[in-house]
């Protein structure tokens, strides 16, 4: 392996007969954007691929949390055009089918199941696909300076493996800007191990440990004894995976999952945690050193340095030192049962659980969001359903039976604006308190501007656009929801409650009383008024009559039929 | 719904200690707080029905006591049989809030504290059944942990099966098993009846195994059924031949549980000369068994219908004449 520097641009190559394969490694990713820029660094890629994919090109990509990378195979020429067109369009990013990209880039991860935001909130490593609805605020200045910043020669490494070192002379911008390390991968969750409600049809163990040599044997000691155990003797699953992820360099993402069958869902969920819990006190020596053979098979391939190299590009961008393939091989050979169960253990501690089934597993509870302490304000009832949001000059509380989900001003992740005039206020932890004037009848459009819009930084306001703003619920649905409302106050204020709604009661039996006294006056007074015109018109038989008198009846007649149709209405709306 | 006093002469009247092995120094330990004398004397124990039904009958004593909550605690010393205890009080505890009522019946408070009690409890569980893939006595909580938590009858299935693979013949986890898939816990009687056939296939000569048909036949009284068919107490009869009447029989704690229940069938039935050895078998110490589902305080009840029981076996002898056996 060669390691050489051209203009603060790392480059690593290491032969490998055959055709070449290259790539560059970005030292940049989702954890680096924040959620009104979240997706920016996958837009730009993609649109810089854009402009040197081929049809046959043999091309990949991705963006992790802190690393993208790009990987090209073919002739030599084929891979040195692919990635200076790529690091030309880095460098003058062709921004011309944004719209397009973008839209195709929100579509494809729509069904990702977002489990980091439970860990880390909506904001640096809870970030990614699934949250890419920065998309809809970012421009093409701010993605121009997205890859002028990030995309430079000193954040990136470009390795290539084939028979002879390639003349790729790429013109990323100038690479002597400062380092741009990764952030620390701290969570927010406190009290883990807890559960994630983050959906999808599987069960997911999700840790974050030290990037040991000890954690590919867990992850492959883990995959197998949970392999045999829903898979072999029990048929509950399918598919079976754990996963290694890197984070910060220092910590990686470990993730075991099962997929899950509706009807065996929740005893392959408690047969999964058993499992994987089990490893935490001991691990099968014969399984150990299944693991260990099978991960140590990849040490027998030829050209060892040029199967671990982009790896090595990896480890190089995140300021960790290097290791030979000996190394590495030594160092999964000198794992023991005690570190394998020791690393288990710091799994389980710092674990997420993701399951469509049940809660309480193994005594964990849902990671709480907005928990914070409820802000002071002016309240406005929902009228779809039991529920308040107060909102002050701290923030908004929404309060939904006995929960209470707070998102403060100065911890908004963003907030989003509909052209409606509703608005999504969430919070860096990823609480949302939703405020959409069609479902109150007293907060609108200008009011939410006034008491939401000014407190939250512009930077920070992302619109959205959605065809139309919620239903305004129907009148039954609100009288219903008014009903449980006055229940819930009745049983939780006691006494106070108690007489609140009875005096409430009280009001409302004397408007249909009243509304009743009127509408019996109301239709005596139609059937006077009649019958006195019948009377004046039989009085016409014994001579002309006074025409004063019907031009008095006739409006006394039809004013009492007009309260009588009132009435009518307002006796039909006390029913419902 | 009772009251703490009447609970507290209940739990004097009932008790199924005294039909465990050294129950009357269990007895006193647990009285006098001393939970590693408890501890001690439960270690002892041989049957995993003996040492479920003390961590119940210890975990379940003044559940509105949080001092001896904090005794437990105090006292686990990081065995199995220790945490187990922990985690039984906290199951207890939790219920006694929950109350005797139905789900529709309690309220969103009581619910949340009753969740957040089991999910304590089974914290300390599934820890155990990690560690000790092989004890017993915590798979057995984790069989009702699974139902308060609604983790799903498939799930309390399998915690079920782990244990029965462990040993079969545990009567309490049958039990346990059974009130899930009642229909009052999401479950059907056809799933119930199913599992009821399923252990009286698979029980063991003079296993209670097929008695866990009384408990499916006081459950459907208990749901309106007031008249138990006939088919049904023949079927008792055929159990209780098979099972606490058979020679091979190993009487533990459970096998009380049974007669109290075996008398409770056939005291709702009106069959009280049926009744009555079951009432005899309890000899002094009556347990509870589900004798609580009876409308009435359940001890008043035992005592009325005891002695109704043995007045119709005295009458039944009488009519066979003096010569003849009872």
């Amino acid at each position: 392996m060669s390691l050489s520097t051209d203009r603060g641009l790392r480059a690593m190559f290491a032969y490998r007969p055959g055709r070449m394969t290259a790539g560059l490694v970005f030292r940049v990713g989702y954890a680096d954007e924040t959620l009104p820029t979240s997706g920016i660094t996958a837009l730009a890629l993609a649109l810089a691929l854009r402009s040197v994919e081929r049809p046959g090109l043999d091309l990949a990509a991705s963006v992790g949390p802190t690393v993208t990378e790009v990987r090209v195979s073919g002739s030599e020429d084929r891979v040195r055009a692919t990635l200076r067109g790529l690091s030309d369009a880095l460098a003058g990013l062709p921004v011309r089918h944004r719209g397009t990209e973008a839209r195709a880039l929100r579509e494809r991860t729509a069904d990702v199941v977002a489990l980091p935001p439970w860990r880390f909130g909506l904001q640096g490593y809870g970030l990614g696909p699934g949250q890419y609805v920065g998309l809809h605020r970012v421009t093409d200045d701010e993605l121009r300076a997205w890859a002028r910043r990030w995309f430079v020669g000193s954040n990136t490494v470009v390795w290539s493996t084939g028979e002879s070192t390639p003349d790729l002379d790429l013109a990323l911008p100038d690479g002597s800007g400062p380092d741009l390390p990764a952030p620390p991968a701290d969570g927010l969750a406190p009290h883990l191990p807890a559960e994630a409600p983050a959906g999808g049809s599987k069960v997911i163990w999700d840790a974050v440990v030290p990037d040991v040599p000890a954690l590919g044997v867990l992850a492959e000691v883990a995959r197998r004894a949970v392999f045999q155990n829903l898979r072999h003797d029990r048929g509950w699953t399918y598919d079976v995976y754990a996963l290694v992820g890197v984070l910060d360099g220092q910590r990686a993402m470990l993730q075991i999952a099962a997929g899950l069958r509706q009807e065996t869902a929740a005893a392959a969920t408690g047969e999964f945690l058993d499992t994987w819990g089990r490893l935490r006190y001991a691990v099968d020596q014969n399984v150990l050193e299944t693991a260990r053979a099978h991960l140590l098979m990849a040490f027998d391939e030829p050209h060892q340095d040029a199967m671990w190299l982009s790896d090595d590009a990896v480890r190089t961008l995140l300021g960790r030192p290097a290791v030979s393939p000996a190394q590495r091989r030594t160092a999964i050979e000198n794992v023991t049962e005690a570190d394998v169960v020791a690393l288990a253990r710091q799994a389980w501690d710092s674990g997420l659980l993701v399951t469509p089934v049940g809660s309480g597993w193994a005594g964990t509870s849902f990671v709480p969001r907005g928990a914070g302490e409820p802000v002071a304000g002016r309240a406005f009832e929902r009228l779809d359903a039991d529920a308040t949001i107060v909102v002050g000059n701290e923030g908004a509380t929404l309060r939904d039976g006995r929960t209470r989900t707070t998102v403060r001003f100065d911890a908004t992740a963003a907030l989003l604006a509909y052209p409606d005039g509703g608005r999504l206020l969430i919070g860096l932890d990823g609480a949302r308190v939703p405020l959409e004037p069609t479902l109150h009848g007293d907060l609108d459009v200008p009011a939410v501007v006034r008491l939401v819009d000014q407190h939250v930084p512009s930077g920070r306001t992302i619109p959205v656009p959605r065809p139309e703003a919620p239903g305004r619920p129907d009148r039954v649905r609100v009288q219903k929801v008014r009903k449980a409302r006055a229940e819930r106050e009745a049983g939780e204020g006691g006494l106070r409650g108690t007489s609140r709604r009875l005096v409430a009661d009280a009001g409302s039996v004397g408007a249909v009383v009243g509304i009743f006294l009127a509408l019996l006056a109301a239709i005596s007074g139609v059937l006077a008024s009649m019958a006195a015109l019948l009377l004046w018109s039989l009085a016409w038989l014994d001579g002309p009559q006074d025409w004063q008198f019907p031009a008095i009846m006739v409006p006394v007649g039809l004013i009492c039929a007009g309260v009588t149709w009132l009435c009518y209405r307002g006796l039909r709306r006390l029913r419902q | 719904m009772p009251t703490a006093r009447d609970a507290a002469s209940t739990a004097e009247f009932f008790d199924p200690l005294a039909h465990v092995p050294n129950g009357a120094a269990l007895r006193g330990a647990r009285d006098a707080g001393d939970i590693r004398a408890v501890l001690a004397a439960t270690g002892a124990l041989t049957t995993h029905d003996d040492v479920v039904a003390t961590l119940w009958a210890v975990a379940g004593h003044a559940t509105v006591d949080p001092r001896f909550t904090a005794a437990i605690d105090a006292a686990d010393d990081g065995t199995p049989l220790a945490r187990t205890l922990r985690a039984v009080r906290y199951v207890t505890v939790g219920w006694a809030i929950r109350s005797r009522f139905r789900a529709e019946h309690v309220s969103a408070g009581q619910f949340e504290q009753f969740h957040d009690w089991l999910r304590r409890a089974e914290r300390v569980l599934f820890d155990v059944c990690s560690e000790h893939p092989g004890y017993v006595p915590a798979w057995e909580a984790r069989i009702t942990t699974a139902r308060g938590l609604e983790l799903g009858s498939g799930e309390a299935r399998r915690r079920f099966d782990r244990l029965a693979a462990l040993d079969p013949q545990v009567f309490a986890a049958q039990r346990a098993y059974l009130q899930q898939i009642l229909p009052k816990w999401s479950g059907s009687w056809e799933e119930a009846s199913r599992f009821v056939e399923e252990c009286t296939a698979g029980a063991a000569p003079g296993s209670l195994g097929p008695l866990l048909a009384v408990d499916l036949a006081v459950e459907r009284w208990l749901d309106g059924e007031r008249i138990v068919p006939p088919a049904m107490l023949d079927r008792v009869r055929q159990a209780a031949m098979s099972s606490v009447w058979h020679p091979e029989h190993p009487r533990t704690v459970a096998t009380a549980t049974a007669h109290a229940n075996l008398a409770l069938l056939f005291t709702v039935a009106q069959q009280y000369a049926d009744a009555a050895p079951h009432f005899e078998a309890l000899g002094d110490a009556p347990v509870e068994g589900m004798w609580g589902y009876h409308p009435g305080e359940p001890a008043v009840n035992f005592r009325t219908h005891r002695d109704l029981a043995a007045k119709a076996a005295a009458k039944a002898a009488g009519r066979r004449g003096p010569g003849a056996r009872a």
